[in-house]
């Protein structure tokens, strides 16, 4: 059936009303000038046939020749259909009658499938699209099929297995009450409704499509692992560089050292011996202080670090870390109030952390303007504050210092790898703290280390 | 002569601290571990021993008890810096004091300084002593300058003058101080602490004699 029901519908009504009324207007006429009665008959079905098709329009052809025969050829108020020429003329109408709508039903059809097709061209396309720009290509073809053939869920299968789903949750259960086969493996199930044979070919495409936006999604998480892997392995690589220079290098001086004051064949005064010394003493300081950091930052990374919180005054610890930095650390301004509420923390990650960042803050320090210690609380938070006035870190890099062996700006041998802060920020967290840099008002880093207030015991 | 037992399983260290202590005038005895240590402690009878946490055979704190089930011969303790709470645990367990590795050898010494002071309480304890540019009279409680303290501060500041360089632990001093009930209520140390430096510290937030061991206890430094 080509045309549509509203159109055959509107073209019985329209040969039921319009009949009785051009019969009624010509019986009202006096007299028809010619035969004008035929013509008008003939316009009214091709008028039904245009409108209604095929069968409005041999209905109003028969309807249309039983009139003309009763009321307007003679001998009127009768049929006479035995006449040869009636049976022509009806033979005529009918046969009129059914070409035009033919051609009607033709020309509806051909139509119709111009308007499918180009519909489903549209369709396809915007699939097409879906695959090559969206964010999530599968789930949004996925649901674009769900919406334009009107489906409750919309599932992608794969060996048995669902691999994607969209649509109500809860519908997709049970047996598909269409399926359709994307290539060997893969299998696209509908519900909600079943597909008409039509729309299959619609289906096909979308299938394939989901086929090839599937195996892109996997491509894309595969090239996303293989992209942090190879980033793991760019750091490994760079760590491996940084620690062994940064090894090797205490070590040499200190054996160096020591080799020299115990080689037989030389002796040195009482100033050379006592530098010697120093210089042994010194490098195995350094190298103490890395391995110490490696070793936390390994067991930090293997989970192995035990935690044990306790109650403790921040203004206590603070002094405890600046004695470890040594002479150095008496420069720093310390602005911590006794009366601040306990941190409840590790009391030896803790002073790790600060004797970290003190000392980062202490080696960007220009010498007159050494850093400052300030702590605050709020609420159960209590902040401390390591502020320095040295060069700084612009916003957009303050991540990078964070990241192990990414020490800014030119590099020095003295100060050991950049795993400090790495290592700090990664204690502060194990303790359920932040630490978060900031800038100094003037100029300068400020390191905000945030812990959890302790409980009073 | 004072005769220290060092029990460490590490060769290189056990050379280091026998020469440098020899060097000193100690006696030294030593051991590579744990059951090695507590014969050698019953046979010499050592006035001090330095015990290394990580021994092959058995646990540092098994070892302290196996010396204080006979003996109250101070003990140090040295470990590792990851170590804190088997620190807390060996300083439960009886230990006198810890030092971490690598520690250096001058504060290795002070240490075995003031617990073998400590450890002689046949020497006549000064009655006064200095805290910066305080002369603090222990017999009659009074501080150059006039400053007064409660009977607690007191009690608190005599503990830690009279042993001078001493860990004296938070438990030891609640339990001293405050009394056998008093466990973990380690704020009030941090409180009664504070308000000593305020009264006797050039800079309270920076104190150079009245210090915190994080966690441990507290220290007074001469």
């Amino acid at each position: 059936m080509a045309l549509s029901r509203a159109r055959r519908i509107a073209g019985w009504v329209v040969a039921l009303a319009a009949l009785p009324l051009l019969t009624g207007v010509l019986l009202a006429l006096p007299e028809p000038p010619l035969n004008i009665d035929i013509l008008l008959f003939l316009a009214l079905v091709v008028g039904v046939a245009l409108i209604g098709g095929r069968w409005p329009a041999v209905f109003a052809a028969v309807a249309g020749t039983l009139l003309l025969n009763w009321f307007f050829t003679p001998p009127y108020g009768r049929f006479a259909v035995a006449q040869s020429h009636n049976l022509l003329a009806l033979a005529l109408f009918v046969l009129v009658a059914v070409a035009v709508s033919w051609v009607v039903d033709t020309a509806a059809r051909t139509t119709r499938e111009a308007e499918r097709a180009s519909a489903e061209a549209r369709t396809l396309a915007s699939v097409a699209t879906a695959v090559l720009t969206g964010e999530r290509p599968l789930t949004a073809l996925l649901d674009r099929l769900r919406e334009t053939f009107g489906l409750d869920t919309v599932a992608l299968v794969e060996s048995g297995v669902t691999v994607a789903e969209v649509g109500r949750p809860g519908s997709g259960a049970g047996t598909a009450d269409a399926t359709v086969q994307a290539d060997q493996n893969l299998t696209v199930a509908l519900f909600g409704r079943t597909l008409e044979a039509s729309d299959r070919r619609v289906v096909e495409a979308f299938a394939v499509q989901a086929a090839v936006a599937l195996r892109q999604e996997r491509l894309a998480a595969e090239a996303a692992t293989a992209k942090v892997l190879a980033e793991a392995d760019r750091m490994r690589t760079a760590l491996l560089a940084a620690v062994s220079h940064d090894l090797r290098t205490p070590l040499a001086s200190a054996k160096a050292s020591v080799a020299s004051l115990r080689s037989p064949d030389v002796t040195f005064d009482d100033e050379d011996r006592a530098e010697l010394l120093a210089t042994a003493d010194e490098s195995l300081d350094r190298l103490a202080r890395l391995v110490a950091n490696l070793l936390d930052m390994s067991r930090l990374q293997a989970g192995a670090l035990g935690v044990a919180a306790v109650g403790l005054g921040a203004e206590e610890v603070v002094p405890a870390a600046l004695d470890d930095l040594g002479p150095a650390g008496r420069a720093v301004l310390v602005r911590v109030p006794a009366d601040l509420p306990m941190v409840h923390a590790d009391p030896g990650l803790l002073e790790r952390v600060l004797v970290n960042v003190i000392g980062n803050a202490l080696r960007y320090s220009p010498p007159d303007r050494p850093p400052m210690v300030t702590g605050d609380s709020h609420g159960d938070v209590v902040e401390l504050r390591v502020i320095d006035h040295g060069p700084g870190i612009p916003a957009d890099r303050w991540e990078d210092v964070f990241l192990p062996f990414q020490r800014l700006g030119d590099r020095d041998n003295h100060t050991g790898v950049g795993l400090g802060l790495a290592l700090s920020r990664g204690l502060a967290e194990a303790m359920g703290g932040t630490l978060l840099p900031d800038e100094t008002p003037g100029g300068g880093l400020t390191m905000i280390l945030t812990l959890p207030a302790g409980k009073p015991a | 002569m004072t005769r220290i037992l060092v029990v460490d399983d590490e060769p290189q260290i056990v050379r280091a601290l026998r020469i440098n202590l020899k060097a000193r005038g100690y006696e030294v005895d030593t051991a590579p571990d744990g059951a090695t240590a507590l014969r050698a402690a019953a046979e010499h009878h050592p006035d001090l021993v330095v015990l290394d946490l990580g021994l092959p055979d058995m646990e540092g704190a098994e070892v302290i008890a196996g010396l204080r089930g006979w003996t109250s011969v101070p003990v140090i303790v040295l470990s590792g810096r990851a170590d804190s709470a088997d620190k807390v645990t060996a300083l439960d367990a009886g230990a006198d004091d810890y030092v971490t590795k690598p520690f250096g050898v001058d504060e290795l010494l002070a240490r075995i300084r003031a617990v073998t002071r400590r450890s002689q309480p046949e020497e006549a304890e000064a009655p006064v002593v200095r805290l910066g540019d305080r002369e603090v009279n222990l017999a009659e409680h009074t501080i150059s300058g006039g400053v007064r303290l409660t009977p607690t501060e007191w009690q608190l500041l005599e503990h830690l003058l009279r042993h001078p360089g001493k860990l004296i632990t938070q438990r030891d001093l609640l339990h001293d101080v405050w009394g056998p009930q008093y466990r973990t209520e380690t704020n009030y140390l941090r409180q009664y602490m504070a308000r000593l430096r305020r009264k006797l510290e050039a800079d309270p937030a920076r104190p150079r004699h009245l210090l915190t061991e994080p966690g441990m206890g507290y220290r007074f430094r001469p």
